[in-house]
């Protein structure tokens, strides 16, 4: 088994002192980082999101297939800075106005991370402004949104309408998430993606970008 | 009343279990094993307290682990420690859970001595509107009380906090004070102890208690 099948094989098991080891002998063995990148860390994080979107693994098993692959970016990022590696796009997430439920945010967060996009975590009650502004700021792809109260959900319709009135709103790709937000929610207010799950969001957030880079 | 003397435990099983971990998972060994490394600092960042008033036929409930589990969870998630984060949010839940069925027990005495028993308890969003929240923050003076803010979205702040209603009768035999999971609208909730319009279940698991 190559050295790159190998890291993805570790991430997937949560090996994350093997990941970050064989990081190192790859690039020391000449192995380009963005090889090393998509091939064996990304690789990796796809498979065990199609698992987990499958039930064939739980969330235990995608936190530390994460946090292995966080290990193995400690020692790989500074060769993808030299190489001139770009991610596949920038992500601002947050939870809306009023609403100070992180984890699912989190686990986003995570997960966007592991396909490989730049993610700005603006943390939890955060008003349409600062979604608008970060975005603005880092230049960012995807605004993603989560709630998980109904009398927090129709502050992702602010934000969306706050975007429309700055002029914004196709510039950037809008996503929602949360328990109590659905596919019809997500239609009603003008949102571009709904997901039900982190792994499902960086999948969707992943493919959207490269499609609009694309088009 | 303010009540600061609230002791703290959870069942490492069932907290496990609320994370999809089981016994038979192949992470089960690393996850048990991290869970002892998190749960020393989870129950030193855990700073439980309540504030309760009694008004004619009903009494308000406020109750929070206060903000240094929540510093300590995104910590955890900032440093890419995600599984010690996830521990540690759902231990905290589990902890607040258990804190509110003592909680509710300490008050039995209580109510008796005002003569009064507990008809019915109220949640929020299940049995009344959030905006009711608003009233136990202020009625409990919550905020002064045991540091406990609403957002705009009428949660309350800290995040692992809680609050309801007790509906006060004139029996004092009664005291349906405990959350029950039978009525309960949180289907997917990792700590029911029910099935949706079930029998409330018995809980059978061991609790360390700090």
């Amino acid at each position: 088994m190559s050295v790159v099948n190998e890291i993805s094989e570790y991430l997937q098991k949560g090996r994350a002192k093997n990941v970050k080891a064989l990081v190192s002998q790859a690039l020391d063995e000449g192995i380009d980082p963005k090889v090393i990148l998509n091939d064996g860390l990304l690789a990796g994080m796809m498979i065990i999101g199609t698992k987990f979107r499958n039930n064939e693994v739980f969330v235990p098993e995608v936190l530390v297939a994460a946090r292995a692959m966080n290990m193995g970016l400690s020692v790989l990022e500074p060769k993808l800075i030299e190489v001139g590696n770009e991610p596949v796009g920038k992500a601002v997430v947050g939870t809306v106005k009023g609403d100070l439920h992180d984890i699912g945010k989190n686990l986003v967060v995570m997960m966007m991370k592991g396909a490989g996009l730049e993610v700005y975590d603006i943390g939890v009650d955060a008003e349409a402004d600062a979604f608008i502004n970060k975005a603005e700021e880092v230049g960012a792809d995807v605004i993603g949104m989560s709630a998980l109260l109904t009398t927090t959900m129709p502050n992702m319709q602010t934000v969306i309408d706050e975007l429309k009135s700055r002029g914004l709103r196709d510039k950037y790709i809008v996503m929602v998430g949360g328990a109590p937000v659905n596919q019809n929610f997500a239609d009603q207010i003008g949102a571009d993606y709904y997901t039900a799950d982190a792994a499902s969001a960086a999948e969707v957030a992943r493919k959207a970008i490269l499609e609009k880079k694309s088009a | 009343m303010i009540i600061t003397e609230i002791p703290i435990g959870a069942d490492k099983k069932q907290v496990l279990r609320s994370m999809d971990c089981y016994e038979d998972s192949p992470l089960y060994g690393e996850t048990s094993e991290l869970y002892e490394e998190i749960r020393q600092q989870v129950y030193s960042a855990v700073h439980p307290r309540a504030a309760v008033t009694f008004l004619e036929g009903e009494a308000y409930v406020l109750m929070t682990l206060g903000e240094e589990i929540s510093d300590l969870i995104t910590r955890l998630f900032g440093e890419g420690e995600y599984l010690g984060g996830m521990i540690a949010d759902t231990l905290a839940d589990h902890c607040l859970f258990f804190a509110d069925h003592y909680l509710t027990e300490r008050l039995r005495p209580v109510c008796a001595e005002r003569g009064v028993g507990v008809a019915g308890r109220m949640d929020a969003p299940n049995d009344m509107p959030m905006e009711r929240q608003k009233e136990i923050l202020e009625r409990t003076d919550g905020t002064n009380a045991i540091g406990v803010g609403i957002t705009s979205g009428l949660m309350f702040s800290p995040v692992k906090s809680m609050g309801y209603i007790m509906t006060l009768t004139d029996d004092k035999e009664t005291f349906r004070a405990q959350h029950d999971c039978r009525g309960c609208r949180a289907e997917g909730c990792a700590m029911r102890k029910a099935p949706y319009g079930g029998r409330q279940g018995g809980d059978n698991g061991e609790h360390e208690v700090k």
